[in-house]
């Protein structure tokens, strides 16, 4: 059978503007990337010590051109330069990519169990890290180790292992169900919590250092750790990006999606690898940090719908956005005492996405 | 030449044998009804033919092309399902959820260009969902879904249609209304449609063959007269029916009768005395 549109018959304008969501909200991501560069840039000026936006703007330009050979005079005090590139850029940089990171995976992940409880930490990702950090935490490694970065391991390690065993208790025959993958993940996450507070108890004289880590932050960013996300960051990012209209489809539950034409083992092994690779990524740099991936996709689905196609690169924006403003948020607000990041987040976050749902009437998932 | 051929389907879940050596065959125009009691397989029948549970043993073909050398999505080309009152995510606009029927034609990485809009248009057209196209799925009713879910199956643009009791859970309007729908079609496009019905006098009136099952295996096949019949329908379902002529065309057509027919008062003779004094 065909149903081919007869020569001749034009399109109707109307429904042409709608065919393409990304191509009609190109201009939104395009503001919305701006706005996140201009965030991270203002953040960066906030602190200890204040640095005048364009006395920034200058320093920025001088960099560049310093990397095209050209020396530009210096006309702002050294320590700027060191306060900017050693500490804040790294910082501010790093919570953008766990933001993202964050927000992204708990896009797809609520795509994938069509679920809007879903979080980044729903199948094992933060119990799994939490246990592989807090054994870093108590073995007698050699002080060596921790510089090298041994508690970003294992908690990368741990969160990874983790949801790979969930997956392999939660296959039926040639397939994984989603309700099953969520039981076992909660089970297996309630394991790994239960051995980790044991682990915690028995370890008193490292709680400190435990819970600092789990509370997690980013008052230890540096640039080795943005280098350490990276490289899962921008392929995980990009392969659920690619995706977005397969989560569309998947939307409709997996029989209908099949008869479609999707693989959707295949999509579904795809999307928890990706979506795990970065949460673990973003939770070995930065401990564990709540509510971000669980309310932006939510805020970015109120406001813009619920296409995925649009809803995963625009959540990646928001997620960074809004973590770092949490961030900046958390070392500015009490002076030199800094708040847990997490805390910002809950309590900033929750008000406004409850003004965000209270705006809507209508399904939003 | 049989478009859609299916032989020697068997299907189990674990130990339980849900469909045993099913063949039938559906011609491009035609109609093949599958009728029977709960748990007979029908819809197992239309989950084995769309590949969503694996095959045991048998062959299913189109035009000659056995479906299990085709892949997933060569096969979604060819073949449309309307499952049994679908799911749809709410929050997802009509046209949305009818594009969706475009990705089997759709490559990794590409996106919808103007001829799938033109096709989903004109399906949206013949289903008359044209207007509800930028409604949300949540705010429609059980038959505009319905419509919703025929038309996102054919903007597949298959040649073979399976419908699982498309029907249930809509008003007696709706009923009718979506299976003149399908007939239409089935006749424009020269659709080979596989219908699912629990309504034996729907199935009687929209079929031009019939395929009764009883546990998974073919219990009778025909015309509308000749599957069903007073002794079929007590053999499989066992339900005491009258069969009767349809007023208007002469079909089957079946007529409860309460209490099983074994004398509970109501059922009485218009010769019993008793009842009309």
């Amino acid at each position: 059978m065909t149903l081919a549109p007869q020569v001749g018959a034009q399109p109707r304008p109307r429904a042409q503007w709608l065919l393409h969501p990304l191509r009609r909200r190109w201009g939104v991501l395009g503001l919305a990337l701006v706005a996140v560069g201009v965030v991270m840039l203002v953040s960066s000026t906030q602190g200890a010590v204040a640095i005048p936006v364009e006395t920034l703007a200058r320093m920025l330009l001088a960099k560049l051109s310093s990397l095209g050979g050209a020396t530009a005079a210096v006309s702002w005090p050294a320590s700027y330069e060191a306060v900017f590139f050693q500490i804040r850029l790294p910082r501010v940089v790093l919570a953008g990519l766990v933001g993202a990171c964050l927000a992204a995976a708990g896009a797809a992940y609520q795509g994938l169990f069509r679920n809007p409880l879903a979080d980044p930490y729903l199948i094992g990702v933060a119990s799994g890290a939490s246990l592989g950090a807090v054994l870093a935490l108590i073995l007698p490694l050699a002080p060596v180790l921790y510089t090298l970065g041994a508690v970003q391991l294992m908690a990368f390690a741990g969160a990874v292992a983790t949801v790979a065993a969930v997956y392999g208790l939660a296959r039926v025959g040639g397939s994984v169900p989603v309700s099953t993958l969520l039981l076992a993940g909660v089970a297996l996450g309630a394991f790994a919590s239960a051995v980790t507070s044991f682990f915690m108890y028995i370890h008193g004289d490292k709680l400190v250092s435990i819970y600092s880590w789990l509370l997690g932050g980013f008052s230890l960013g540096d640039w080795s750790k943005v280098l350490a996300i990276l490289p899962y960051a921008v392929p995980g990012l990009a392969y659920m990006c690619v995706h977005g209209r397969f989560l569309n489809v998947l939307q409709l539950e997996e029989e209908q999606a099949a008869q479609l034409g999707l693989p959707v083992e295949r999509l579904k092994i795809g999307l928890i690898a990706a979506a795990t690779l970065v949460t673990a990524a973003a939770v070995s740099v930065s401990g564990l940090i709540g509510f971000a991936g669980l309310i932006v996709p939510h805020a970015v689905r109120l406001l813009w719908g619920p296409d995925y196609r649009f809803l995963l690169p625009m959540s990646i924006l928001m997620g960074a956005a809004f973590l770092v403003l949490a961030d900046t948020l958390a070392r500015t607000l009490l002076g030199s005492t800094e708040i847990p990041v997490g805390a910002i987040t809950a309590f900033v976050g929750a008000p406004f996405f409850l003004y965000l749902l209270r705006q809507k009437k209508r399904a939003i998932f | 030449m049989a478009f859609l051929d299916i032989r020697g389907l068997t299907f189990s879940y674990g130990e339980r044998c849900v469909l045993k050596k099913v063949s039938l065959s559906v011609s491009p125009g035609e109609t093949l009804g599958v009728i029977g009691p709960n748990g007979s397989g029908k819809s197992t029948l239309i989950r084995a033919i769309s590949r969503v549970v694996p095959l045991v043993t048998g062959c299913v073909s189109i035009d000659g092309t056995d479906l299990c050398r085709l892949s997933r999505s060569q096969l979604a080309r060819r073949i449309a399902v309307v499952p049994q009152a679908a799911t749809l995510p709410e929050a997802f606009t009509v046209l949305e959820i009818v594009m969706m029927g475009r990705t089997p034609h759709l490559g990794f990485l590409r996106s919808e260009g103007p001829r799938d809009l033109g096709v989903v248009e004109r399906a949206m057209e013949v289903t008359n969902t044209s207007a509800l196209a930028e409604r949300r799925i949540g705010e429609l009713s059980g038959g505009e879904r319905q419509r919703v879910v025929l038309a996102r199956a054919l903007a597949q643009e298959p040649q073979v249609l399976l419908l699982d009791e498309p029907t249930a859970h809509l008003d007696i309007n709706y009923q009718v209304s979506l299976l003149d729908l399908v007939d239409r079609l089935k006749h424009e496009q020269g659709l080979g449609v596989l219908l699912v019905l629990h309504d034996l006098n729907l199935a009687a009136q929209y079929c031009q063959r019939l395929l009764l099952l009883h546990r998974g295996e073919v219990f009778a096949r025909g015309t509308p007269a000749e599957v069903i019949t007073e002794a079929n329908v007590r053999a499989v379902y066992g339900a005491q029916v009258c069969i009767l002529p349809h007023p208007v065309n002469l079909l089957p057509t079946t007529i409860v009768v309460p209490g099983n027919g074994r004398g509970n008062g109501i059922m009485s003779t218009p010769e019993d005395p008793a009842r009309w004094s």
